[in-house]
This record gives C-alpha cells, structure tokens and sequence, in this order.
C-alpha cells in the first residue's frame, strides 16, 4: 500500500469525502488508514479537519450519548494523522500540530502535543520541542508535554468478590 | 438494503381503537464496519444462545415480532445484534470467565458475569426508531418498577459491536444502583461522573474498554482501536474531574 501511498490517499479522502456524516467508524477508520499510509498528500486534508468546528447535535434526546463526542474522537484522529507526516520530517505537519496545541478540546490538544514531542528523532530534539511548547502553553497545560502513558494495571479498580452467587428474587415472567 | 420491521406497537383504548401505532425499520448499515458479521458466526450456536438467554433472562415477548426471536442469527435484527455484544462481552479475554459466580482478574474477565449479576433482564423496543434519535439504553430499577434494561435503535444500529458491549456493562452499573452524579459538570454536558474515585458507570466502561485495547482476543484490530478511542474519549469528556490518563 505504501508504494502507491499518493494514489491510496486520494483514493482515501475521496471515500471520506462521500461517507454519510453519520457513519462514524467508517469516517474514522479511513482516517486510521491514513494514518497507516502516513503520506504528505493528506496533510491539507486532515489540517483542515483537526480544526473545523463541532457540528451541530445529531443524537437528540439520548442523555447518555453524543455526536459531539464523535466528532471530537475523528478530529482527535486526523490529528494523528499529522502526527504521523511529522514523525517524517516534514515540517508543515509540524506547523499543523503547533496551530492545535491550544485547542479547546483537551483530547485534541493532548494529541497535538505529543504529536509535535514525537516527531523530535532525539532526545535533544524533544527537549527542544519541549521548550517551544511551553513558550506557546499555558503552564496549565504543561502537565500535558510529556509522552508518557498510562497502565490500565496501575489505575484504581473496583473491588470484585472473587466468587459470589447470584441471588434474584422470583419475578413474574411475561 | 432498508427493510421494514414488522414490529408494530399497538396499544388498545378500553373504547377498542388503537393508542397508538409505530413501525420500525432495521438500519444495518454496513455490518463489516460495525464488526457484526466478524462476530455474527462465533456467536451463532445454540448453547451460546440458550446461556446468555437465561443470564440475561429474555423473554420471546420482548423479542419476537420482527425483533430477531425467529432469526436469531441474522445480524441485521435487533436481537443477534445483541448476541454479538454480549459474545464480545464475555468471550474476549483469553481466559474467559465459565461462570457468572466469577468476579476474579480483569474488567475483560469480570464484565460478563457482572452484567449477567445486575441487569435483571434485557428487553428490545423501538425506541424513536431511529439510530440517531432517543437513549440507546434505558435502564429501571426501584421498588415499584419491574427492573429491566431496555435495548433501543441508537443500540441496535448506532454503535459497532465493542460499543455496544460497552453500553451493557455501562447500564448494568446503573442497574446495580449507581446513577451518574456529576449533572452537567463534564465536557460533553450530560451523564457526567464527578471523578473516578466515584466507580461510577462511566469508570466501569473505560476499564472495560481499556482492557480490551490491551488483551482483547477473538477480535479484530479496528475493535481494539476504536475501543482505545471510545474509552479515552470517556476519560476526557466524561468526568467532572479528568482522571488524566492516557491510553497508550
């Protein structure tokens, strides 16, 4: 797939562009394999994409459940996707991720962040990265330069009995 | 392909003429996109179906007219839909849990017989009869109620299988009692935990889902991405006070 990346990535967007806005997964999953295929032909793409505003609620009444919310997740990938052109050396993919870092999305900026530490190829390079972060952030946020991640076996957990009996009271059935 | 649902909800006024009346129609989509024709084999046989049957203890009357009760395998009804769910839910970790008496390692091992434990039955309705309209999951649970969990379209056809797995865990914390207590505090404004600390429904979802990013098994690599995605997007939108993890 590599070896045709331009022509895979054209053929990506193109998909994107006629997917119903209400096919979550599968705009997502065609920014994944962006993401896989990482070629600089998406940049515009998915610049214009991490950026572009929240649209209006399309899940009314659910209290549990919002497009919002997948909005937000498929800008959070197409910033990956920049993540993935910069981790090349491609410098424009950075200036992309620089323009997000002050997101109002915590997820989005989180992304763009570590996105833009990533692409350092060395340690002095991150560092450096790391400065200029920090001239751009609010020290609110320098909690958020850093690539460390979380092990779920390190996060609380409730407390489980190892075994117990299920006890239900009779129940009229239909 | 859109196919009419032969549901018909009719309720009977003591004068004999009908309350009201409402059609449904499936809206699959594309079942490779959303994992269920990756799962609908595995899940299709018959001691799978007769045990969570009885876990889960459905009714036919919940499930028949169109629902999946005669087609149990057909993936573009309600009912097998919710059969991948739960094959999702309790076959996913290497070593799946035999009994719903075992609470023992992971949310991965442990979410199946904790659901099975406190929703006391799952019933499939219409709902808005639309994927994008209404709850996905209504649960009930009081003194004066008959406890259930009831399965809606935005359920059925709104979210791909590893969602779906996560929408019963999620109202099965419900059913054991636990409501969200965070009101509007949250980024996405609505079923907001105050912290994690709470061991709230939405905590019990990310664990789930977490997990399966991880040691998931029987399953595809877009699940575990999109699970990863799901639960990061409950950290950081679903809580009052984000517990600021970050999902590897």
């Amino acid at each position: 797939m590599r070896a045709r990346a331009p022509e895979v990535t054209r053929g990506l967007i193109e998909s994107y562009g006629k997917t119903a806005p209400d096919r979550y997964f599968r705009r997502w999953a065609l920014l994944e394999t962006l993401r896989e295929v990482s070629d600089k032909g998406a940049l515009s793409f998915v610049a214009r994409l991490s950026s572009s505003p929240i649209p209006p609620e399309r899940i009314k009444g659910d209290p549990e459940r919002s497009s919002a919310d997948e909005e937000v997740r498929i800008r959070i990938k197409a910033v990956e996707v920049l993540a993935a052109v910069a981790s090349q050396g491609v410098q424009e993919a950075d200036e992309a991720l620089l323009r997000l870092v002050r997101h109002a999305d915590r997820g989005i900026r989180r992304t763009a962040i570590r996105g833009y530490l990533a692409a350092g190829r060395s340690s002095e390079e991150q560092a450096r990265r790391g400065e200029v972060l920090r001239k751009r952030l609010p020290k609110t946020d320098y909690g958020l330069i850093t690539l460390d991640a979380t092990d779920v076996k390190q996060v609380p957990h409730p407390a489980m009995p190892e075994k117990f009996d299920i006890k239900r009271a009779p129940r009229a059935k239909n | 392909m859109k196919r009419m649902l032969l549901f018909t909800m009719i309720g009977v006024l003591s004068l004999g003429a009908p309350l009201y009346a409402a059609t449904c129609f499936y809206q699959p989509g594309n079942n490779n996109d959303s994992g269920d024709n990756f799962y609908g084999p595995s899940m299709c046989n018959q001691p799978f179906i007769d045990a969570v049957w009885e876990h889960f203890d459905f009714d036919k009357g919940d499930w028949d007219d169109g629902f999946g009760w005669d087609e149990a395998c057909n993936v573009d009804q309600p009912l097998a839909r919710t059969f991948n769910a739960l094959y999702l839910l309790a076959y996913s970790a290497e070593d799946y849990a035999t009994s719903t008496s075992d609470f023992s390692g992971n949310a991965l091992r442990w979410a199946y017989p904790y659901s099975a434990s406190n929703i006391d039955e799952l019933d499939g309705r219409c709902g808005s009869g639309d994927k994008n309209t209404g709850a996905r999951a209504t649960t009930y649970r009081g003194p004066t109620v008959d406890d259930r969990t009831v399965l809606k379209w935005p359920f059925f056809y709104g979210e791909v299988v590893v969602q779906r797995a996560g929408t019963i865990l999620h109202e099965a914390r419900h059913a054991a009692g636990k409501s969200h207590n965070g009101g509007s505090g949250c980024p996405r404004g609505k079923s907001c935990d105050t912290n994690w600390a709470y061991q709230g429904a939405n905590m019990y979802q990310v664990l789930y889902l977490w997990w399966f990013r991880v040691d998931g098994t029987r399953t595809t690599s877009a699940m575990k991405n999109w699970a990863r995605s799901e639960a990061q997007n409950i950290i950081d939108r679903g809580f009052n006070t984000n517990p600021g993890y970050v999902i590897p």
